[in-house]
């Protein structure tokens, strides 16, 4: 039943989408709405169409840009959120058929406590009103009700050593804000692994710390992951950020866009040879160390036809990307693209007809924009739906 | 020596000894119960006429004070010292430490323009873009009609459409978007200077890189001397021309960027670059920075950074380094600068990428 090779988590034909559950919309009736012009908003379509596993002791890094639909992917691969379509499964048991009672096997408390998450704002995460000693208690009373105050301690105490923050004595008796951000990731990422979890997912961890304090936390997290064979997902806009934990423990990342898996692969594979233009384009994006590439970088302009994200309540047809993709054509408009196989690679999959030589993509027309956006705007609104633009 | 520096980016739109603004001696203080806390420690420097300079330093490296000091604006009990002045294009040097209520108040915005952190929050929810920018122009007696129009143009520069923007309430704009209608808002009065600080932090890289590219094509059209500060080092390659580090409260190496970044001097600097998530160097090269900046009322003795050091020693504890020149346009204040980059080895563009 628990072989190594089968997954923590598998995820199919995973949908999540978002009813607009506003009290005007929800309990306002329908010819009153039409009266005072109040539209049903189309449904935010934050993920469709993954397929994804995670393994024991695995490393997936999640990247892509704000509203790409990474942290409700993440969210939903721990149970967090409810998907709309498709499943998620915990060890071969569906997370909300076991919620619902239908699978008696395993208890929904029991996946509950193996699915840990780590916030991005640690400072918010963390109860300001209570040492870091007794916010640290608390999962533990819960899950190991036996302890007594002196055993408890000593396990938090030996957490603390272990994560680099010493005396632990005088930190456990401080309160958060007594803390530097780095501090407090670590008292976070203490919390989320007392409970001894299967996997923890990581959202934005380090991107609220300076950037030279990025790596020290990595660091950590890596460490921490094998010593206690868990299981991470990173949510990260920065495709630095998921080279460095993905690489070093060999992970995989995936980059999202507008809620789909476009690119998925090991870190040596989607950094030295990425093949979506999406992927190149974060990769434009990551600032570079070196002069003259980075001047050349200033120099460039940015490898999309336009910087804002489209509207996800209304993804484009076909390539979701087709809009702002510097290789868009007709083809793309028209259809979806599957996930292909990259020649020779072990795990790199891309979702782009480019990654097909015969593909009818390469007899099509290229895209112009004044067809694909019926105007000049140079912008398309962000939450207001089209028709009304 | 790592010796990679190719001096090809001559700059057009400056020239050397042509300052817009200079600081002399600036230090900010906070008398406190604990003792005099020192958030900006006797900082000197020349901003020249039409350069983008990039201010880098970790939290609690004082940057945000140094930006503060630029304009007068360092919050109380803050004591500010030192001399602060501003050479406008017309008319003689502005002492801005010395300025009636009401002149300072027509330097910020029309002189020197600021684009604060957390720029999120910085719209009234209750107003839309248009009547942001009406309060501005009004506010200083600026035309509305041919402000407004500046604005459309400023919009459209942004890759912003103007006629939505200046109907749109905050609440409708992305991050992204609303962080350009900020930085249209802080050019609408022509200034010179525009200080921006940790003006992208927010964003997304893709959204941090694409503003960057837009003010690097708009300085030259509207005449601007950029100062931009960041903690994040390699953001600011390629945008700025020089860049000035600053560690505890001191800056301690200024030239020019791609000097720093390829042939950096200052201990400091080589951990930092070293210290940051990039895609160049190998993964085993990338380390995080020992130890801990210091406390600004505990500043060490001797050099600041020393207790860090992999080259401190005795002289460094007792002895503050003065600036040495490393080249013209290039100086660090180290006093074994010649020897950092055995001490911190980095290499960019490797072969084992």
């Amino acid at each position: 039943m628990t072989s190594r090779d089968e997954p923590v988590i598998s995820i199919r034909d995973l949908e999540v989408h978002f009813e607009d559950n506003s009290m005007t919309s929800s309990m306002a009736p329908s010819w009153l709405g039409d009266r005072l012009g109040l539209t049903e908003d189309p449904p935010v379509r934050a993920v469709d169409d993954v397929d994804l596993d995670l393994g024991e002791n695995d490393v997936l890094a999640l990247v892509g840009e704000s509203g790409c639909g990474k942290t409700t992917l993440g969210k939903t691969m721990v149970g967090l959120t409810r998907p709309t379509g498709g499943s998620v499964e915990y060890r071969g048991h569906d997370i909300w058929e076991v919620r619902e009672g239908e699978d008696d096997d395993i208890t929904f408390e029991e996946i509950r406590r193996s699915l840990q998450i780590i916030h991005q704002d640690p400072g918010s995460a963390l109860n300001p009103y209570r040492t870091v000693l007794e916010n640290l208690a608390v999962p533990l009373k819960r899950w190991h009700p036996h302890l007594d105050y002196a055993q408890r301690r000593a396990r938090i105490l030996k957490m603390l050593k272990r994560t680099g923050i010493s005396p632990p004595e005088d930190y456990s008796q401080r309160y958060v804000h007594q803390l530097s951000g780095g501090e407090q990731q670590r008292v976070a990422l203490i919390r989320a692994l007392l409970v001894e979890p299967e996997v923890i997912l990581a959202d934005e961890a380090v991107s609220a710390l300076d950037v030279s304090l990025r790596i020290g936390v990595m660091d950590l997290f890596l460490e921490m992951q094998e010593l206690f064979d868990t299981s991470f997902v990173f949510i990260s806009h920065d495709l630095a950020n998921a080279r460095y934990l993905a690489g070093k423990s060999g992970g995989k990342i995936a980059v999202m866009y507008l809620g789909e898996v476009v690119e998925i692969g090991t870190a040596d594979e989607i950094i030295n040879d990425p093949q979506h233009p999406y992927t190149k384009v974060l990769q434009w994006a990551t600032p570079k160390l070196d002069p003259e590439q980075a001047a050349q970088a200033m120099r460039e302009s940015p490898p999309v036809r336009k910087i804002d994200i489209p509207d996800a309540t209304n993804p484009p047809s076909g390539c979701r990307f087709h809009t702002r993709c510097p290789e868009a054509r007709e083809a793309c408009r028209a259809q979806s693209p599957d996930l292909y196989e990259s020649d020779g690679e072990e795990y790199h999959r891309t979702k782009c007809f480019r990654e097909v030589d015969d593909h009818e993509y390469w007899h099509s027309e290229e895209v112009t924009d004044e067809e694909t956006y019926g105007g000049t705007s140079p912008e398309e609104p962000p939450n207001a739906d089209e028709a009304s633009s | 020596m790592a010796n990679n520096v190719v001096n090809t980016r001559e700059s057009t739109s400056r020239s050397a000894n042509d300052p817009i603004l200079t600081v002399r001696n600036a230090s900010v203080r906070f008398e406190m119960d604990k003792g005099v806390s020192k958030v900006l420690n006797d900082v000197t420097i020349d901003i020249e006429r039409g350069e983008t300079l990039g201010v880098v330093g970790e939290s609690g490296s004082g940057k945000s004070m140094f930006a503060d000091a630029l304009l007068d604006a360092v919050v109380d009990p803050g004591i500010l010292t030192g001399e602060i002045t501003y050479y406008p294009k017309e008319g003689d040097p502005i002492n801005v430490l010395d300025l009636e209520p009401w002149e300072l108040r027509e330097v910020r915005w029309e002189h020197i323009s600021m684009v604060f952190q957390g720029a999120m929050s910085a719209f009234n929810p209750t107003m839309t873009i248009g009547e942001h920018f009406e309060e501005t122009l009004d506010a200083h007696n600026w035309d509305k009609v041919e402000g407004l129009e500046r604005a459309k143009q400023l919009f459209s520069d942004l890759h912003l459409d103007p006629e939505r923007m200046l109907s749109s309430f905050p609440h409708e704009l992305s991050g992204g978007q609303k962080q350009r209608a900020l930085i249209a808002l802080s050019l609408i009065l022509e200034p010179e200077v525009l200080v921006m600080d940790e003006p992208t932090a927010a964003l997304d890289l893709l959204m941090q890189r694409s503003i960057l590219n837009l003010l690097y094509d708009i300085r030259d059209k509207y005449d601007l001397t950029l100062v931009f500060i960041s903690h994040d080092l390699p953001i600011v390659s390629g945008f700025a021309d020089r860049l000035a580090v600053l560690y505890a409260f001191e800056f301690v190496e200024v030239g020019e960027a791609n000097e720093i970044l390829g042939d950096a001097s200052h201990p400091y600097t080589r951990a930092l670059l070293k210290s940051t998530p990039n895609l160049e160097i190998s993964l085993e090269e990338m380390r995080p920075i020992e130890g801990e900046s210091p406390d600004p009322v505990s500043h060490p003795r001797g050099c600041s950074y020393h207790p860090r050091c992999p080259l401190g020693d005795d002289r460094c504890t007792v002895d503050d380094p003065e600036f040495s020149e490393v080249s013209a346009s290039h100086e660090v204040r180290c006093h074994y600068w010649e020897r950092a980059d055995e001490a911190v080895p980095l290499a960019f563009g490797g072969d084992d990428r």
